[in-house]
């Protein structure tokens, strides 16, 4: 099969891209999965994997962060369907959460809001970090298929409940 | 009546005068964020991009739809 030369640049393109990808399609699996970093790598590689699959469908100069976030989303809630049919609850995970307070000090604040975000609903849990991210609200609203409004509520909502958790019981 | 809120939790001052001008939540997102994006990325996802071309191409219109 002979591959014409422009075929081969936009493929050398797009691979070029999803290697700058990775660490941040890494970290947005890491924030979907609430902590479980082995089933994040999991759906970050199954989502590489989809992309370049669906490589065609992505338009050249649009926001390809958006469009593999949106990817590895999808995936990620069709993957967590599937599992919930077999599995309701990892017992450990839970139990780890409930057993390990905020620590004190400033040193350890990402370490203490990582399981802060654990404890969020995972709609609350995505859009904070998206918003970490850098990515536009406009950007994060069309990645979570979701109005405005509704991505304003969950960011406020989680970071209430994200401030509670680190400033600990009264 | 102007009062304390806080009278009762010393580490809850300490925290909030150590961010006085910044939202504490949302600094502490983006380093946790910024901690993930310089994690090292395992080998098996370089061995991944190497397999590329040996996976199907698909034609489709927009991401993958397959969640919602």
């Amino acid at each position: 099969m002979n591959t014409r030369p422009e075929e081969l640049t936009d493929a050398d393109a797009f691979r070029t891209n999803l290697i700058a990808i990775i660490p941040s399609l890494r970290a947005f699996a890491r924030a979907l999965a609430g902590g479980r970093s082995d089933m994040a790598d999991d759906i970050a590689q199954e989502a590489l994997a989809k992309a370049w699959a669906a490589r065609s469908s992505f338009t050249p100069g649009s926001n390809f962060k958006a469009w593999i976030f949106r990817i590895l989303r999808n995936h990620f809630y069709t993957r967590s369907r599937v599992a919930s049919r077999f599995v309701l609850m990892d017992p450990n995970f839970a139990n780890d959460l409930q057993i390990q307070p905020p620590t004190q000090g400033g040193q350890r604040v990402a370490e203490d809001i990582e399981r802060g975000l654990a404890t969020l609903p995972p709609s609350q849990r995505e859009a904070l970090m998206l918003l970490a991210s850098g990515l536009l609200w406009t950007e994060i609203a069309d990645i979570m298929e979701c109005p405005m409004g509704t991505l304003k509520s969950r960011i406020v909502r989680g970071r209430r409940a994200l401030k509670a958790y680190l400033d600990g019981p009264d | 009546m102007a009062h304390s809120t806080h009278g009762n939790n010393p580490r809850k001052i300490s925290g909030q005068r150590q961010h006085q001008d910044a939202d504490p939540v949302s600094l502490a997102l983006r380093q946790l964020w910024d901690a993930f994006e310089m994690e090292p990325v395992p080998e098996d996802f370089l061995k991944l991009l190497d397999d590329l071309d040996n996976l199907p191409a698909r034609d489709e219109h927009g991401p993958e739809k397959e969640a919602m």
